[in-house]
């Protein structure tokens, strides 16, 4: 019975500091849509019986098939709290009704995209960490990333039921290892903390984090026993939190609270937190597991547990699940987190409201978010596309940041190179119907008011994957998502059957618009490109566009890796190139670009977007840059905002302005395609030393200075001691000890290098970090699990790149070889052509 | 930079060209640096090394049939005596430009002295009316290149039997012979502008010949017989297909055709059993052109594909295959009806094909073997792909603005094409411009950075640009990719078609049925009318794109009129509508103004504007004199 209406919801809507939107993050399963189970199954929608089991958010075949998560699913719930826990709530409030926005995302690093998109929408984030395996490489990307979009977390430590009864763990054990999850959650958030965002460390005694089991579904948190010990001990329930946790002591015989471990005669004290909240846990769990009848009828009048007849009947741990989720609910202590501790839009947009619009940060759509205005200019972020059951069509699914979406009203839909008084990539187009996202169906409604998460039918054709709607002509863009994750994974896809191609190509347009990150492209050789995150998300991509989008049988290449061109030097000399008609010359000078620069453009802390001044003040104060050579950076490329620059250096240069468009144009054309291998470059800064150019304009048109720049661009990097890069994998693997000689032998084999090899304390497992060229790790979990016997299994997430040492024009080395194939497929000439083919003698 | 101060020359003002591009200087006769050059003419002439001048020009009269090319070229009308073509342009390629000299001297001795025969037989039958004046036969060839010169002595009403079709005489005792200056486009094709600065009346054409049609004028080919060791070739040939039931197909560029009959009876006795030979199709190229040194095909069961003729199939073969071909197909091509047949045979090919030419064959045979004529060796390197075009072809799809270059001017449907085209560009909502830029070159093609996509309307075999290594800034297509690219589904058939004729031929059967599906298709349209200017996915670079701008122009223009009533208020009293924020001219969207208007450059003065107002200098004493004298920096 689902006990909720959508009038109820759409009421709660307008009171938008009732509102939580908040999305459930952490590594792979740890148990995210199983406790999100507990909050479905609280609002009615799915029988408690299946909680824990149903993965509802899990809309996907194979998410249940394989049992992960692939594409991140919101649901909107309704609840009511106690008027106790509402007057905890230290933001502004009305009522005691809540609209919870929630947004179940995957756990694979290889689907990290949809994690960057579901926290776009979101103000807080659950993180989900497991008691045995603790925090993994995930936890740590998506809580990095959820701080850096300025979102606030509340930490669930999950499955403490394994702890207990897989490792029969004592209780100070468990304390241990929930005190240690805790605090390195901490360390991670301390280390990617950003001031406007407040103290977001998550304390156990403030009530930020739960304890529980998803799969039980049971949770709960110190504030929860904090309530019910401080009407029994007659103190504050705020003083009986801060003593429940941490080192605080009790000494029954005293009746006194001590921070010292041993009390006077120096007798072992137990601690606060294993006496009053982990004991009657234990003593439940225990007595129903060895089936101690009296022992727990006992316990359940004690605790207030009233079982039905029926239930009286179950035993082992059937009863458990009943009687532990009657006990500690975990919808609950999930509900009671998320309420009193997540911000409500209109809090979160305070802060978050810089930091997600492009334009200037005083201007009245930004003062509009900030203020989570219902009633001012719509702004409203699409971060991904939904598939409807309509095939080839899609929900815009987003966030109201300012104003109201209504159905039937008209926008200006501004995509991703949309710039304010421009045309490009702008439509104006109605809405045609707005809906509420409820996991698998949706809900329609009329409107939606700022601070609230919805979807949008009609505007899918106007937009690939994200973009900005807003009904100001004058509204710049939200920003775009910066994604940790790189598609550099690729394989080419080709139809069995020629007569199939138009499907190929529509189900390649509709495979783009349902992932955020995933990349189809054409190879310059003419090949359709698929390019993914890893090997899973390949797969899962490949699969859904030949089963799905497509649905026609596809030949699939082997997979290969991107690579780019980057140079090691300066160039030993000036490179010169003249125009075909001679009259114009550009000299250029190729060199690297620190690699924190480089970073800095592709995570888009360096927006090429952003206003000249700010960006060159930025660049001279945090990278070292000098202010007046940031200010004359001509521009970024590839794509415009690619990791490369180029810089005017020149001086006194007549008719200079005139030709910074074709230059512009031509290095886009060329960093594109380096001179290597055709592939991006990155990672250099082109200096412009001199230009000499024609008196007559009709001279120094574009197409003389076009083809030059590319010349030029590429004889300055084959001056410059030419390098290319390759994708490196961050792998972590979690195993015994025994597992980890196998493992060093696999990545010996494999050009991998140990970062870091360490034992969990509390557990015989070791996690082993290592860096693994993304080349080698195809087939790398197979040959793992053969020389482990299958007891390690790695994560595998996109690193950074890393120069190959050796020179790629020596077809000797391992980049010469590269380098030459590359080049053979691409029907390129095989030698790598010497500067001299682009450089001009004077 | 130092560097740049120690050469200084005046600037050349023209276009510059690739030096192999230049004509090589003619030398003379026996100049060493020609033997090189002129390899074609066998080991008669390159190992001979005191070879006289005589020699020389009968080695050459005897290479190009100048004695039958006098002939004809002499042919009279029956009834009047008058002579077909009293005035004779000459047109070589640029490799054959070295034999220009001696070939129009050769062809204007003999031209005279068949003139004065016939001039001395007249006055021998009309002595009652002799000729008035006297007409000077040891008149020197023109070898003139220079058109203005050849219009002055036009012009000049001496006549001295050279002034050109005002005499009366001229068109029955004299015979102009002119060659023709650097063929504008393809060096295979006709030139019939060159031809007619000169007002000429027929066209003797050289060397590799695509034989395509021409409207306008007559015309003539010579191919020539170069010299090409048959049994170094043999061997060539046997190295390369060790199995004798190899199926290989013999195919060479026009010159060396001639000889493809006698190194099949070669092959066959060393007991190659399936060897067919190709003959040129001399149908192709029109009732008013002729052909010297026309052979005569031998053997049966000819198929006619990719401008040749095959024979030495077997006709059961060819009955069969024909049943499995579907004439009905929507991709229905005339020029690939036998592709399915010659797809199974690898082909041996004499001299390497322009790459337009080259790709095309790659879609009709098996396997390419080129030959080098130099060496007799087959030649290693990169083909063009048919993967690139359909990459190029994806591009089309999704460009909104369409340069059509016109590259030729002399084929004879050009007109037809360029409507089609043009037509059907529009019809997609796609913007079009038309060029003629003489030689297409990067350079040139890159200043019209509007286009998106180019469509080369040329000759099939060395008028289309074919981009191997990406150099162009956009790609260049052909109207037959052009016409897949703006069909609504994206198609790609994997053939290449260069031809004219079937594309055209193609287009109106189409035509006919569209024009009932429209009918009935209108409707549903309307309908989704609102959705017209919907971006579509770019599969090439895997992001929207918008593609039809014509479509999109009223969506624009409502737009703009909002924008403009809300802007204007403020500058009522402005005498001239603001310019730079038009986008659409007369009735259609323009391109190029959207595209001037996102350049970051808009104008003298436009870059002062952002630029940081930093403290003036004081005004120093500047450099004065002529620029190119100036020294150090």
């Amino acid at each position: 019975m689902v006990n909720f209406t959508v009038e109820q919801i759409r009421d709660l809507m307008d009171r938008v500091t009732n509102v939580r939107n908040m999305s459930v993050i952490a590594h792979v399963d740890h148990g995210k849509s199983t406790l999100t189970d507990s909050l479905v199954q609280r609002a009615g929608i799915i029988s408690a019986a299946k909680a824990g089991e149903a993965r509802f958010t899990d809309t996907r075949k194979d998410e249940q098939e394989r049992g992960i998560t692939i594409k991140s699913t919101a649901i909107s719930l309704f609840s009511e709290m106690e008027d106790d826990d509402v007057k905890e709530i230290k933001q502004k409030t009305e009522g005691a009704k809540f609209l919870i926005n929630l947004i179940d995302s995957p756990g694979h690093v290889d689907f990290s995209s949809e994690v960057t998109a579901a926290l776009r929408v979101t103000d807080g984030a659950m993180v989900v960490v497991d008691t045995i395996e603790g925090v993994c490489v995930q936890t740590e990307t998506v809580l990095r990333q959820a701080l850096g979009e300025r979102i606030k977390p509340v930490l669930v430590i999950n499955k403490v039921d394994r702890a207990m009864l897989e490792l029969q763990i004592s209780k100070e054990d468990l304390y241990q290892t929930f005190s240690r999850t805790v605090e390195s959650v901490n360390v991670v958030i301390a280390t990617y903390h950003d001031k406007v965002l407040g103290d977001c460390q998550v304390y156990p005694e403030k009530g930020t984090v739960a304890f529980g089991s998803g799969l039980h579904g049971w949770a709960f948190t110190v504030r929860q026993f904090a309530t019910r010990y401080s009407k029994k001990f007659g103190v504050d329930r705020e003083k009986m939190m801060q003593r429940l946790w941490g080192d605080s002591f009790f000494n029954p015989k005293t009746k006194k609270w001590s921070n010292k471990d041993k009390d006077a005669s120096g007798a072992q004290l137990e601690r606060a937190f294993n006496m009053f909240v982990l004991d009657p846990i234990f003593r439940l769990i225990n007595s129903i597991m060895n089936f101690k009848k009296e022992e727990i009828d006992t316990l359940l009048t004690k605790l207030e547990i009233n079982l039905k007849s029926e239930e009286r009947e179950l035993e082992g741990k059937a009863l458990m699940k009943v009687v532990m989720r009657k006990f500690l609910p975990a919808a609950d202590a999930m509900l009671e987190m998320i309420v009193i501790h997540l911000p409500s839009p209109v809090t979160a947009q305070a802060y978050r409201a810089d930091q997600l619009y492009e334009g200037p940060a005083d201007d009245e759509h930004c003062l509009a978010i900030k203020n989570c205005d219902p009633k001012a200019d719509l702004m409203l972020y699409v971060s991904k596309m939904v598939p409807t059951s309509d095939k080839g069509r899609f929900y815009a699914f987003g966030r109201v940041f300012a104003g109201t979406v209504k159905s039937g009203q008209k926008v200006r839909i501004q995509g991703p190179n949309y710039v304010v008084g421009k045309k490009e990539d702008l439509f104006v187009k109605a809405i045609q119907r707005t809906v509420l996202m409820m996991g698998r169906s949706v809900e329609q409604i009329d409107d939606c008011p700022a601070g609230n998460i919805i979807g949008l039918v009609g505007i899918d054709q106007f937009l690939l994957k994200s973009g900005t709607l807003t009904t100001s002509e004058t509204a710049h863009n939200m920003k775009v998502m910066k994604f940790s994750v790189s598609p550099v994974v690729q394989v080419a896809v080709e139809v069995k059957n020629g007569n199939d191609l138009p499907k190929l190509v529509e189900g390649l347009k509709r495979l783009s618009k349902s992932d955020p990150c995933v990349l189809c492209y054409m190879s310059p050789s003419g090949e359709h490109i698929v390019a993914a995150t890893g090997e899973l998300h390949l797969e899962i991509c490949l699969g859904d566009l030949q089963n799905d989008h497509a649905g026609v049988p596809l030949k699939i290449s082997p997979p290969v890796v991107a690579y780019r061109e980057t140079v090691e030097g300066e160039s030993r000399i000036p490179a010169l190139s003249k125009s075909p008609n001679k009259h114009n010359r550009i000299y250029l000078k190729a060199a690297p670009m620190e690699e924190e620069v480089s970073l800095a453009i592709e995570n888009g802390i360096i927006d090429p977007r952003a206003d000249l001044k700010v960006r060159a003040r930025l660049m001279a104060d945090e990278y070292g840059w000098d202010v007046t050579e940031a200010r004359k950076i001509w521009c970024f490329g590839p794509d415009g905002t690619g990791a490369n620059v180029v810089v005017d250096e020149t001086k006194a240069v007549q008719y200079l302005n005139e030709i910074k468009d074709h230059v512009n144009s031509g290095f886009q054309w060329a960093s594109k395609e380096g001179p290597l291998l055709g592939e991006q470059i990155r990672g250099i800064r082109f200096n412009i030393l001199d230009v000499t150019l024609h008196a007559d304009a009709i001279h120094r048109g574009a197409g003389q200075i076009m083809p030059t720049m590319r010349r030029v661009t590429y004889a300055s990097m084959l001056l410059a001691e030419p390098r290319i890069q390759e994708p490196i994998f961050l792998i972590e693997i979690q195993c015994p000890e025994s597992a980890i000689g196998g493992i060093y032998s696999v990545l010996n084999r494999k050009r991998g290098q140990v970062v870091s090899e360490e034992q969990r304390p509390g557990t015989p497992l070791f996690t082993v970090k290592a860096y693994l060229p993304v080349n080698e790790s195809f087939g790398f979990t197979g040959e793992l699990r053969q020389a482990t016997g299958g007891q390690a299994f790695p994560q595998m997430i996109f690193d950074h790149w890393d120069t190959m040492g050796g020179d790629p024009t020596d077809v000797s080395s391992k980049p010469g070889q590269i380098v030459l194939e590359a080049r053979k497929k691409r029907g390129l000439k095989e030698a790598v052509p010497g500067y001299e083919e682009y450089y001009d003698k004077l | 930079m130092s560097e740049q101060t120690e050469a200084v020359s005046a600037p050349v003002l023209s276009t510059a060209q690739d030096e192999e591009e230049l004509f090589s200087k003619v030398q003379g006769y026996t100049d060493e640096t020609l033997r090189e050059k002129r390899r074609y003419l066998g080991p008669k002439y390159c190992n001979s090394k005191n070879i006289t001048k005589e020699e020389v020009r009968d080695i050459i009269s005897e290479y190009y049939s100048l004695d039958k090319l006098t002939k004809y070229l002499n042919s009279r009308n029956a009834e009047t005596g008058n002579l077909k073509f009293p005035s004779v342009s000459l047109q070589f390629p640029d490799d054959l430009i070295c034999d220009s000299t001696i070939v129009a001297s050769i062809l204007q001795e003999s031209l005279n002295t068949l003139n004065k025969e016939f001039h001395d037989s007249e006055e021998a039958k009309e002595v009652k009316e002799p000729s008035n004046e006297e007409i000077d036969f040891t008149q020197p060839a023109k070898m003139n290149r220079d058109i203005e010169s050849v219009e002055k002595t036009i012009d000049s009403n001496t006549c001295g039997g050279n002034c050109g079709s005002k005499c009366k005489n001229k068109s029955k005792f004299h015979q102009d012979v002119w060659i023709l200056a650097d063929t504008s486009y393809s060096p295979c094709c006709i030139d019939e502008v060159a031809a007619e600065h000169i007002k000429a009346d027929i066209v003797v054409h050289f060397g590799d010949a695509c034989l395509n049609p021409v409207d306008k004028i007559n015309s003539c080919y010579v191919f020539g017989k170069p010299y090409i060791d048959l049994m170094k070739l043999k061997e060539t040939f046997q190295n390369t297909y060790i199995d004798k039931d190899e199926k290989v197909v013999l195919m060479s560029s026009t010159p060396y055709s001639y000889m493809l009959p006698e190194l099949k009876e070669i092959l066959k006795e060393e007991g190659y059993k399936n060897i067919i030979v190709s003959h040129i199709n001399y149908l192709k190229s029109g009732l008013k052109s002729k052909i010297i040194d026309e052979m005569e095909q031998t053997g049966k069961g000819g198929i006619n594909t990719a401008d040749r003729i095959l024979t030495g199939f077997n006709e059961n073969d060819i009955n069969e295959y024909l049943e499995t071909v579907d004439f009905d197909d929507e991709n229905y091509i005339e020029s690939c009806k036998y592709d399915g047949l010659t797809q199974e045979y690898s082909l041996f090919h004499l001299s390497r094909p322009h790459d337009a030419r080259l790709l095309l064959l790659s879609t009709k045979f098996n396997e390419l073997k080129i030959v080098d004529t130099d060496d007799t060796e087959i030649v290693h390197d990169q083909f063009p792909t048919l993967m690139k075009r359909y990459r190029n072809m994806q591009v089309a799809r999704t460009a909104s603005t369409i340069g059509v270059l016109v590259n030729t001017l002399s084929l004879a449907n050009t007109r037809g094409l360029l409507n089609e085209i043009t037509k059907s560009i529009v019809e997609a909502g796609k913007k079009h411009y038309m060029f003629v830029v003489g030689k297409p070159n990067v350079a040139k093609l890159a200043n019209f950075d509007v286009v998106d996509a180019w469509c080369i309307i040329g000759c099939g075999q060395s008028g289309i640009v074919v981009d191997m290594y990406g150099d162009y800034y956009k790609p260049i297509i052909t109207p037959y990719e052009l016409e897949l690219a703006l069909r609504p589904q994206v198609t790609w058939t994997g053939k290449w078609v260069t031809d004219f004729e079937s594309l055209l031929r193609n287009e109106k059967t189409n035509e006919s049925e569209k024009s009932e599906e429209n009918l009935i298709t209108e409707k549903t349209d309307e309908e989704e009318v609102e959705d017209d200017y919907a971006p579509e996915f770019d599969p090439v670079t895997g992001k929207l794109k918008m593609n039809q701008p014509l479509r999109q122009l009223r969506h624009l223009e409502l737009e703009l009129e909002s924008e403009s009533s809300s802007s204007n208020k403020g500058d009522e009293n402005a005498l001239v509508q603001r310019f730079s924020g038009t986008l659409s001219m007369g009735n259609t969207v323009s391109m190029s103004a959207m595209n001037l208007q996102s350049r970051e450059w808009t104008g003298l003065g436009s870059d002062f504007t952002n630029e940081d107002s930093t403290e003036g200098a004081l005004v120093e004493e500047g450099r004065t004199g002529i620029a190119r004298g100036y020294s150090g920096v």
